[in-house]
This record gives structure tokens, C-alpha cells and sequence, in this order.
């Protein structure tokens, strides 16, 4: 029997985000003649019940989206918590979740908590937590997607979608993954605060804009 | 100055903000508020500021200028409730893009030299006992990523019981 797998990209960037490579990377472990995959962009916060309906009818949820000052971008957190309302409605099989989350720190641990979060998501929402994978300097997956998966800089992503494809075809429950780039963090930090750079002079700003500090003045609702 | 963020809707918001002193810019729900797109036009079009137009584009100066934050959310997951999450969100133009080491990780180079504490206010019914650790563990990250201390962290099961007088 084919399994219904939904892979869900919680980024405001959609087709252009790393979060969409990064499922496209694990669906590279989940055959298609076993796997039946269908793929939602969640990128506003305007919930929709009937599409919300759409991905509980599948039995695996792949979720990947982008770490947000500790957590789930806001949009998303709506779908959840949308998710989380439809399952409770209805009755019969729940699905298992397995997460994908990058951050923009080297570090992967950073996304530790969101990873909880999710878990306790799930608790309220009646779904089997699957697996999580923390990915550190998630930012510059979406620019390597002509590197072969499991080819340097891809090589420890490489291993862990291969852990994690093994936990989802078995369905199983499985401790979360950790995964630091294979390159070292003095390397991300120049290339990094390179690219802040280059990019405000191309938006035709000076060097010590970046520094800029802008004093409070303006009325909040 | 006191920046004050709520989730709070019609009595319940109004008798939070009776609490509250002149010194308090009062951040709330109003329906208007536009989510992050990730862009990082606060960080490298209009360094400081967030380039979606709306009520609350300034939030990074806004907080660069406080010395407390209050934070009063609804405990959703163990993390904050949308709007609360959407402010701050938006709010990261409080920190400069540039990388440093704290606490041993990489995190944002600070914008700002004052540095602001934390209140925090979390209400909710059955909040369990993993939402409550998750809560607290967010806002421990929250802190050393914006390098400012967190005071105090509260937790209720009925936002009606909450009275904040400053």
C-alpha cells in the first residue's frame, strides 16, 4: 500500500526558501513507488480549514520551516494551532510528525526548544511525535542544491536525511538529530557578515548603515 | 520607559493597562499587524527598521529605547501566542546581523547598548508541566539572544487573576 506523506513548508519564502530544499532533500529517501507525496506552502497566516483538513488526511507529516527568535514563525504557529483544532474535531487514525528545522545560528542546539514546542503541539494535538532534525546555518542550503547530497558541504545533512528517511519509512519514533555544518563557524561567520555587507551596498546604503542606530519616535496601536 | 506587549482583547486589556504608569508604550492586538517574510530589509535596506509598513515597524528602536519589557501571552506550546510571537518577530532589527560568541554559541552582534529586562506573564488553562519548562527554557534563549536578563516569569491559569501595578 502506498503511504500518504504530506511535506509541509511553514517559510513566508515558499519555493525559494531553504526549508523547501530541505524537503526535497529527505524525499530524496522515501521511494516513489512506496510513497505518495504531496507538498503545501503555508506561507501567510491566513488559515484555511479545508486545507488544514487536507494535510491530516495524510498519515506522515514532514514539516520544515525556519527558526524565528526561538521558535515557529508566527504565520505558522496559526497553522498549527489551525492543525491542532482540526484534529481534535475529527476522529480516526492521527498522523506521525517529523520535523525539519534550520536556523540561521551555526549551531543546530539553537533549535532545541522549537523542537519541544513542536512536541508539545503534538501532545495537544493527538499526533505521534516522529523525529526532529536541527540544522545549524540553515541559510545556505538553498544555494547548494547542484552539491549532491552527502557530498561536502552537504555531507552531515547527507547522513542525517538518511537517518531520518530510515525513521519515516519505518514509522518509528526515534531521537532527535543534530546536525553542525561541515564547515567551521569562523568560515560561516566571514562569509556571513561578507554578504551583510554586499548586500547593503547594493541596496545603495554605506558600510556603517549596518551599525545604524534609530531612535524611538513613533506611536504603536 | 516600559514597553508593555499584551495579547489581551476589551476589558481584560483595559484593566492590564489601568496597571500601567505614563512611562508605558502599550503594544497591542488590533488586527492590523502584518507577518515577517524573512526579507532582513531591517537589517540591510533600512538598517533598524522593518520595511513592512505598518504599526509596528519600529519595534527595534522601540525596544533599543525601554528599560523593561512586559510581556503578557497567552501560553501556546510552551512559546507565545501568534501576536505575540508576530511583534517579535518583527522586532529583529534590535539586533545587528553581525555574528559573536555568547554563552559559548553565535549569536547577534547588539545594536544597542542599553540593555532592557524581562517580565513575563504567561496565562493559559492546563498549561502542563513540559509547557511551563518549554517557557521558561524560550525565554532563557530569548535573553541571551537579545542580551538582556529575564526578571521575572509568571504563569496563570486564569488571565483574570492577573493584576501588574508599576
Amino acid at each position: 500500500m502506498v503511504e500518504k506523506i504530506a511535506l509541509v513548508n511553514g517559510s513566508p519564502k515558499g519555493e525559494k526558501s531553504a526549508s523547501r530544499a530541505i524537503l526535497s532533500l529527505i524525499s530524496q529517501s522515501l521511494p516513489e513507488e512506496q510513497y505518495a507525496l504531496s507538498y503545501f506552502s503555508l506561507k501567510t497566516p491566513q488559515v484555511d480549514s479545508d486545507i488544514a483538513e487536507q494535510i491530516l488526511e495524510h498519515s506522515i507529516l514532514l514539516i520544515a520551516f525556519p527558526l524565528y527568535v526561538d521558535g515557529v514563525p508566527s504565520h505558522m504557529l496559526r497553522w498549527l494551532m489551525e492543525l491542532e483544532r482540526t484534529s481534535r474535531a475529527a476522529e480516526g487514525e492521527k498522523p506521525v510528525v517529523y520535523a525539519l528545522i534550520n536556523c540561521g545560528f551555526y549551531e543546530a542546539e539553537q533549535n532545541k526548544v522549537v523542537l519541544e514546542i513542536l512536541r508539545n503541539w503534538c501532545a495537544k494535538s493527538n499526533f505521534r511525535w516522529g523525529q526532529g532534525m536541527a540544522i545549524g546555518a540553515g541559510g545556505v542550503i538553498g544555494g547548494l542544491q547542484h552539491v549532491p547530497l552527502g557530498k561536502w558541504p552537504l555531507r552531515r545533512l547527507g547522513q542525517a536525511m538518511g537517518v531520518m528517511g530510515e525513521s519515516i519509512r519505518g514509522t518509528e519514533t526515534a531521537p532527535d538529530i543534530f546536525v553542525s555544518p561541515d564547515f567551521p563557524r569562523i568560515a560561516y561567520k566571514l562569509v556571513a557578515e561578507f554578504g551583510w555587507r554586499r548586500s547593503i551596498r547594493r541596496n545603495g546604503l554605506k558600510l556603517r548603515d549596518l551599525h545604524r542606530r534609530v531612535p524611538w519616535a513613533q506611536n504603536l496601536p | 520607559m516600559i514597553v508593555l506587549i499584551h495579547d489581551l482583547q476589551g476589558d481584560q486589556a483595559e484593566r492590564l493597562v489601568a496597571g500601567y504608569g505614563k512611562d508605558t508604550v502599550v503594544v497591542s492586538d488590533d488586527g492590523s499587524i502584518k507577518h515577517c517574510l524573512g526579507c532582513f530589509g531591517c537589517w540591510t535596506k533600512e538598517p533598524g527598521a522593518c520595511i513592512i509598513k505598518d504599526k509596528y515597524s519600529s519595534m527595534g528602536s522601540l525596544l533599543g529605547a525601554c528599560r523593561e519589557l512586559h510581556i503578557v501571552s497567552e501560553c501556546v506550546y510552551g512559546g507565545f501566542s501568534p501576536f505575540i510571537k508576530n511583534v517579535l518577530d518583527r522586532s529583529i532589527s534590535y539586533v545587528h546581523p553581525d555574528f559573536r560568541m555568547r554563552e559559548g554559541k553565535t549569536h547577534h552582534r547588539l545594536r544597542y547598548d542599553r540593555p532592557f529586562q524581562i517580565y513575563a506573564w504567561f496565562y493559559g488553562e492546563a498549561l502542563t508541566g513540559n509547557e511551563q519548562k518549554t517557557a521558561r527554557e524560550l525565554l532563557v534563549a530569548n535573553s541571551i539572544n537579545m542580551g538582556c536578563p529575564v526578571a521575572e516569569v509568571h504563569f496563570l491559569e486564569d488571565v483574570a487573576g492577573l493584576e501588574v501595578t508599576v
